[in-house]
């Protein structure tokens, strides 16, 4: 990283997670969702090696779209990868959830 | 939710099963071999065999297995690839969300605000820039499609040099060292033998380069020529208000307007600005509303003409006797500043003939101007001379329409020579000329005739220098070539004719090293600085010189301030605001100009046609010839592409003997030109249109060649039209190819139209006229879309002319390929909005022309989705009709049963091939893959496509809504084709909120559904057209 600094050279990353292209992802409404990072990437805080926990596939998508209640979490503990559902949460999360909406149709994703 | 049950997805956490199939990077054979290693039991290997048959349900089965077979290789599947990002980020760049950016383009004189959309450093959309009073936020076609040259895979991309016959590549620093070797040789002999050729600017910066150099070396000198120019505005003005100004017209005030040979909607300069203000008294909500009246003579059926409630048509020669007439007529009613001028008149012989002009049409024309003094308009066309131009003024402001439905811009560039004249005065000088550095344009294919241009260039001794976009035919004769820069890539600043300055900002590094035309006069100035410096140096002496109006605006001349200003220009768009300029009508002067005229004209005749010259709708004059969107846009009244051809009217074709698409030569002088004619209701009879820009020799791979070159014909005495033409019939036809072929409704209620009359009799007449719904009872349970959004669209035909921006606006935001003319003719087009153009009545000699936009009607009970065996093609919640592109599997069952046929199947693979006349294009240019909208896929061979109503702008209005927790308000999200149209005639948004403009629209009492018979429940309806004709001219058309 020091050296990417130094010389300008970017340094080359491998891809871990690839959404096809005809698949439209937007990060920042899932973020606001309160859906944590940890929810897809999985655990990366404690991988040597980051590779990818879910199947990122458009049945898993659609899953939590039809049901997102168990996948959110309050928005201030998006990035908190060690987070777990408290009994406040708990009671009011159904509430939270009730307000998101996610599309479940074709053109939610796929444009 | 969606009125189907949801597609049963097999259980459990799979990978979905076509990503692998879809993928490109995975080797079928590899795959095929993985997937017969793990056997499964029913698994069919020869999934291509004929001998096997496979159900749908085991081939999916199959494919899905043989999907898990390779995710579990891990490095198929998913073929690794590497991401790099910046070292150091550039501030405010996030890649993936577009940024935006003010900038301007060039129409003439005139210019055109915009504010380009750029994602990750490319400039992928154009749309119009709210706060410039030269768009008001609309665009036209040119604007839409410019990005596109950005990316013309035949760009010059090298200086070059002449080597023999031919052109050889320079380097950049041979180019460099060539103009600093003239540089030198001028500055020794003050530029003798020195001589500039470019076409008309509207640069503040580049005309102050012109004068530095020219203060510099004062025996050189400089030339203006463009094909399509101003010549006669401003020699009109400068006869009837003797300073070179221009009208800017505002048609919002204007209830009754008359064009005299004007496309003040299409070709016209400010021709955006126009039909902004145009649909104010147009499109009326109720029968009580004031309507204006807009009567047009053409001779051409424009657009403009399209749109006029009353049109009369005339050889564009005898416009000038319609004007002089008309002024006698104004007299008569008593509008006294034009008595002297009509007194006049009456003693020139044969000035006020009336032979041929219809009384009826004339006396109309007089009465509503009277009737509507102080809010009427009279508007020349630039083609029309400066007399036509002179006598306009006199009229608007003895009407007392001066300041009201037009006011006079600023005094532009007084100094500057008119085009026709300074190029003839190069032709005549050549024998002088050492250097000729020509910055842009193409004159070798588009200076006058007698000019002879190709020859000029030939003369021994000449050093000619062309900097231009493409090595053109131009670049082909001259000693030295340099890539021009694109607006896109270049510095500058641009003045509108309202005096409006706008800066033009560089929103990417020139891609092929191109030059900046202020950057070479900067050379020979002597200037050090950048384009950039220049430019805001010009804006800051600018801002010196108005110190006072400034300071009225609340701005502080300090320098600290000015850097405020800069920003705040590029932010905004707009530098300068609007000015005005003072005039007064002399009579003397236009007396003059009468008298010395000759009033007599030989008519029209089977031996002495007119031919008229018009900048193509969409190459314009060839500078776009190379645009694959131009080439494929269909002509508005023509719906040719591809092609150009003569306008003849059917009465003309008749006396010809000639059926349509047949050859005909014609002849004037020693020119001859051979092209097919093309029969037009409505043309004046024995007048011919021809289109410029077509016939290409050196335009690129795409424009070479595609229709016939039409300047041979036409010389420095008659640049817009010109008579004495012979026209004889050949034997051969030409294929020429539209996009639609049957041009009448046959008696059903498509595109609905009624006069004002009728729609105050009957303020429903629409729905009336309109079939009464079929009540076919629904095949699914009924929605309720009381909830949530209901997007909807309402298409005003009292707005919409026809002009075409929407349809490239739809292709550069959706990724629409272009297919060529041979696939058109096969009828595989892929415009996802098209317009239709109906000729209505039954005299094919007069008809009105009715225009409507039909692109996917959205139907809730959408035909198409019924019919699809794979649900590619669902409906949302919101009602929109979804299309999944990656689930299509091309049966096209569904455009088959789509009654308003507005689905497009991409039969080829558009975006990897090129299929025209079966030259195929094997590669698909890199630079044009810079283009696409990365939130659109690029469709693929087999998959059918539609109109989204531009779905993913829909999505990206409700994130931002959600994510910054707001309600989305109307206007927020708006369609690619709303935001493009220059006339405002499309509102598209939420139906179920009742402040919106569609929804306000919805239920204006002149709205229709298309084809409600069926029972689709289109979501898109249109406004019925009203025309408002006087009453006394009966049946017009």
């Amino acid at each position: 990283m020091r050296e990417s600094w130094e010389t300008d050279a970017s340094i080359a990353w491998v891809r871990v997670h690839q959404v096809p292209d005809h698949a439209f992802f937007d990060h920042s409404v899932h973020l606001n969702a309160g859906v944590g990072c940890q929810s897809c990437h999985g655990r990366v805080d404690e991988m040597e090696v980051v590779g990818v926990v879910e199947p990122i596939a458009m049945q898993w998508c659609l899953d939590c779209h039809r049901n997102p209640e168990e996948h959110i979490r309050p928005k201030s503990e998006v990035t908190n990868m060690k987070w777990e559902a408290d009994e406040t949460w708990l009671a009011q999360r159904s509430e939270v959830a009730a307000a998101l909406n996610p599309p479940m149709h074709c053109s939610g994703c796929h444009r | 939710m969606s009125r189907r049950k949801p597609y049963e997805l097999s259980p459990g956490k799979g990978p979905s099963m076509w990503r692998t199939l879809e993928d490109k990077n995975t080797d079928p054979a590899e795959l095929q071999k993985m997937a017969e290693e793990e056997k499964p039991g029913g698994f069919v290997t020869d999934l291509l065999s004929p001998k096997t048959l496979v159900s749908r349900r085991s081939f999916v089965q199959g494919s899905s297995i043989a999907a898990l077979a390779a995710g579990l290789q891990g490095c198929v599947r998913r073929p690794e690839n590497e991401i790099f990002p910046y070292s150091k980020a550039p501030e405010h760049l996030i890649p993936g969300i577009a940024s935006h950016f003010a900038s301007v383009t060039a129409r003439g004189r005139d210019s055109l605000g915009v504010v380009l959309t750029s994602h990750d450093g490319r400039p992928t959309k154009v749309e119009g820039n709210p706060e410039h009073s030269r768009s008001f936020g609309g665009t036209d076609v040119r604007a839409q499609a410019y990005v596109w040259d950005l990316y013309d895979p035949d760009r010059s991309q090298s200086p070059a040099r002449r080597r023999g016959n031919a052109l050889a590549n320079a380097t950049d620093a041979d180019f460099d060292d060539m103009l600093a070797g003239l540089v030198s040789k001028h500055e020794k002999d003050q530029g003798e033998g020195l001589r500039f050729l470019a076409p008309i600017s509207n640069s503040p910066t580049f005309r102050r380069m012109r004068d530095k150099v020219i203060r510099k070396l004062p025996k050189a000198r400089f030339h203006t020529y463009s094909p399509i120019d101003d010549d006669n505005i401003r020699e009109g003005a400068k006869i009837a208000l003797g300073s070179p100004v221009y009208p800017v017209y505002d048609f919002a005030r204007a209830m009754g307007t008359v064009s005299l040979g004007a496309d003040f909607l299409g070709s016209e300069m400010g021709a955006v600005a126009n039909g902004r203000r145009f649909v104010y008294p147009r499109g009326i909500t109720s029968p009580s509303a004031a309507m204006s009246r807009v009567y047009v003579v053409e001779s051409n059926f424009t657009i403009t003409g399209g749109m006029a409630d009353a049109r009369l048509r005339l050889p564009l020669g005898e416009v000038e006797r319609f004007t002089r007439l008309l002024v006698a007529e104004l007299s008569g009613r008593g509008i006294g500043d034009l008595v002297p001028l009509a007194d006049l008149l009456g003693k020139i012989d044969g000035a006020l003939d009336i032979e041929g002009v219809d009384i009826n049409f004339l006396s109309a024309v007089a009465d509503d101007l009277v009737a509507n003094r102080g809010q009427s308009l009279v508007v020349p066309g630039a083609g029309q001379s400066p007399r036509v131009h002179a006598l306009a003024h006199a009229i608007n402001y003895a009407l007392g329409n001066a300041n009201k439905t037009f006011a006079v811009g600023p005094i532009i560039d007084a100094g500057d020579e008119p085009s026709r004249k300074s190029i003839a005065a190069l032709a005549s000088e050549i024998d002088s000329v050492q250097s000729l550095v020509m910055l842009g344009g193409n004159p070798v294919y588009d200076a006058p005739a007698d000019v002879e241009f190709a020859k000029l260039l030939g003369r021994k001794g000449l050093t000619s220098v062309h900097v231009a976009s493409h090595r053109n035919e131009t670049s082909e004769l001259s000693s030295w070539h340099a890539p021009l820069a694109h607006e896109l890539e270049a510095w500058g600043d641009q003045q509108a004719l309202n005096g409006v300055v706008a800066i033009q900002q560089p929103l990417i590094a020139p891609l092929y090293g191109g030059r900046n035309p202020i950057d070479i006069l900067a050379v020979f100035a002597g200037e050090k600085a950048t384009a950039h410096e220049l430019v805001r140096e010009t804006q800051k002496q600018a801002l010196d010189g108005m110190t006072t109006s400034f300071l009225m605006v609340g701005f502080s001349p300090n320098s600290t301030s000015q850097d405020a200003l800069w920003r705040g220009a590029l932010h905004s768009g707009v530098f300068v605001p609007p000015q005005r300029g003072d005039a007064k009508v002399l009579d003397t002067p236009i007396a003059d100009a009468l008298v010395s005229a000759s009033a007599k004209r030989a008519p029209v005749s089977r031996d002495n046609f007119e031919i008229n010259f018009e900048p193509d709708s969409a190459l314009y004059d060839g500078t776009h010839a190379n645009n694959l969107w131009a080439l494929e846009l269909p002509s508005p009244m023509t719906k040719l592409v591809w092609d150009n051809a003569a306008l003849i009217s059917p009465a003309t074709a008749k006396a010809l003997g000639v059926k349509n698409t047949q050859m005909i030569r014609l002849t004037k002088g020693e020119a001859k030109v051979e092209l097919p004619v093309w029969i037009v209701p409505g043309h004046a009879d024995f007048c011919i249109t021809l289109s410029l820009g077509w016939g290409r020799t050196a335009a690129g791979r795409y424009g070479n060649g595609k229709g016939f070159d039409v300047n041979p014909l036409r010389n420095s005495d008659g640049m817009d039209f010109t008579t004495g033409v012979k026209v004889e019939a050949l034997t051969g036809r030409y294929n020429l190819v539209q996009t639609q072929t049957h041009d009448r409704m046959e008696g059903r209620p498509i595109a609905i139209d009624a006069t004002l009359d009728e729609y105050k009799a009957e303020p429903d007449f629409a729905s009336y006229r309109a079939v009464d719904p079929v009540n076919t009872p629904p095949l699914w349970k009924q929605q309720d879309y009381s909830e949530g959004h209901k997007w909807g669209m309402v298409i005003d035909l009292n707005g919409c002319t026809g002009c075409n921006a929407c349809v490239v606006a739809c292709q550069a935001e959706n990724n629409i390929p272009a297919v060529g003319k041979f696939e058109v003719e096969r009828g595989r087009e892929m415009h996802w909005l098209r317009i239709d153009r109906y000729f209505v009545g039954d005299d094919e000699g007069e008809p009105e022309v009715a225009v409507q936009p039909v692109t996917c009607q959205q139907c809730e009970e959408a035909p198409c989705e019924n019919v699809c065996p794979v649900n590619a093609t669902t409906h949302t919640p919101e009602g929109l009709n979804d299309m999944a592109y990656n689930r299509c599997v091309g049966t096209r069952y569904c455009a088959n049963n789509c009654p308003y046929k507005v689905r497009r199947y991409n039969y080829l693979d558009w975006h990897g091939h090129m299929d025209d006349k079966f030259a195929w294009f094997e590669d698909f240019p890199e630079s044009r893959k810079l283009q696409f909208n990365p939130n659109v896929t690029v469709r693929m061979r087999g998959v059918m496509e539609k109109c989204t109503y531009c779905v993913q702008r829909i999505q990206e209005g409700k994130i931002a809504a959600k994510r910054d927790g707001r309600q989305l308000k109307d206007g927020d999200i708006m369609s690619a084709c709303q935001q493009a149209c220059p006339t405002q005639a499309i509102a598209f948004g939420d139906l179920n909120d009742p402040k919106s403009r569609v929804a306000r629209w919805a239920n204006v009492n002149r709205n229709y559904k298309l084809l409600p018979e069926v029972g689709t429940r289109p979501r898109t309806s249109f406004l019925a057209r009203i025309r408002n004709p006087n009453p006394k001219l009966k049946g017009n058309g």
